[in-house]
């Protein structure tokens, strides 16, 4: 049975963005989502105009997956690489905002296209050739174990060697993302993580970061 | 004619969300998909209903978009035609 491993991992919250521990980005004052997102993507310097013509949880996973994956030594093959992400709200922000264009008198195909929540793991997808396993799970709140236990199966039936996990949560204005990787090599730069004093017994035991529930949880606190 | 392209540059922009887009910067006569300004077969169907939102034009067939939505020019063309003939 194959050992897998946290290999790094993303939150976004807040207006603030941290990466394996370490900031990233924060606006200096309080901004809404809109122009949060608008500034996180100018930061990145990511050259994506497809990004505009997204829906908002679009826009965060996105923006959560690109500074992710750039984390990453990506030597995989797109089959090789899985998402699996998860949410509280499903696509429910782009679902009202199609029904009020359909009370209004016409639909907007470029809103409809977006009333599914795992629109948001297609869009990674298209934007860095992933072509393995996916799933989007809708729970009231984030679930370690349930998203440990499916990237599992898919590791250790070796469909997957690179797994995409996470949260990613968008309603009315109120955003949450939490990504992290997956996979057989320990590949996480630990030094940021021993600044945090919460991980420094874990490493010193286990050497990296184990994939596992408890660490999981661990990341996303 | 010219107010018209404008203002329907204007339009595209917004419906499409060419975000940082200028009316001045889509040339009346650039494709608008492929080479052009990039568009896909969903801003396709944001044009039939551009149209029929603010030009209240209705495309019974479909085939007639890949000409009328070729460029600014053409769809200037085309609206001005059916609002001459309503």
């Amino acid at each position: 049975m194959a050992t897998t491993y946290i290999t790094s991992f993303i939150r976004i919250k807040n207006n603030q963005v941290l990466v394996n521990g370490d900031l990233y980005f924060e606006t200096e004052m309080q901004l809404n989502f809109a122009d949060f997102i608008r500034a996180l993507y100018k930061h990145t310097a990511i050259n994506y105009p497809k990004f505009y013509k997204m829906d908002d949880l679009s826009k965060l996973a996105i923006l959560g997956a690109s500074i992710l994956l750039d984390q990453l030594e990506d030597s995989y093959e797109a089959h090789e690489k899985s998402i699996l992400l998860s949410n509280k709200s499903a696509s429910l922000d782009t679902d009202y905002k199609h029904q009020e264009a359909v009370n209004a008198g016409i639909a907007s195909p470029a809103i409809f296209v977006y009333t599914l929540p795992n629109i948001c793991i297609g869009e990674i997808a298209i934007k860095y050739k992933i072509m393995g396993e996916n799933a989007f799970f809708v729970s009231e709140q984030f679930q370690p174990n349930q998203l440990f236990i499916a990237t599992e199966i898919l590791q250790q039936e070796s469909k997957s060697l690179c797994s995409i996990c996470g949260w990613v949560e968008y309603f009315q204005n109120d955003y949450e993302l939490f990504l992290y990787t997956v996979e057989q090599k320990p590949q996480l730069d630990v030094n940021a993580l021993k600044k945090m004093p919460i991980f420094t017994s874990l490493l010193e035991k286990e050497g990296a970061l184990i994939h596992h529930p408890k660490n999981i949880e661990l990341l996303y606190k | 004619m010219e107010d018209l392209k404008y203002k329907l540059k204007e339009q595209l922009i917004e419906a499409l969300n060419l975000e940082g887009m200028k009316p001045e910067e889509i040339d009346n006569t650039a494709p608008l998909f492929g080479e052009g300004l990039g568009l896909d077969s969903i801003d396709a169907l944001e044009l039939i209903v551009l149209l029929e939102k603010h030009y209240n034009i209705r495309i019974e067939d479909p085939k007639d978009g890949r000409k009328i939505f070729h460029s600014i020019d053409t769809m200037a063309e085309y609206i001005q035609s059916k609002q001459l003939s309503a």
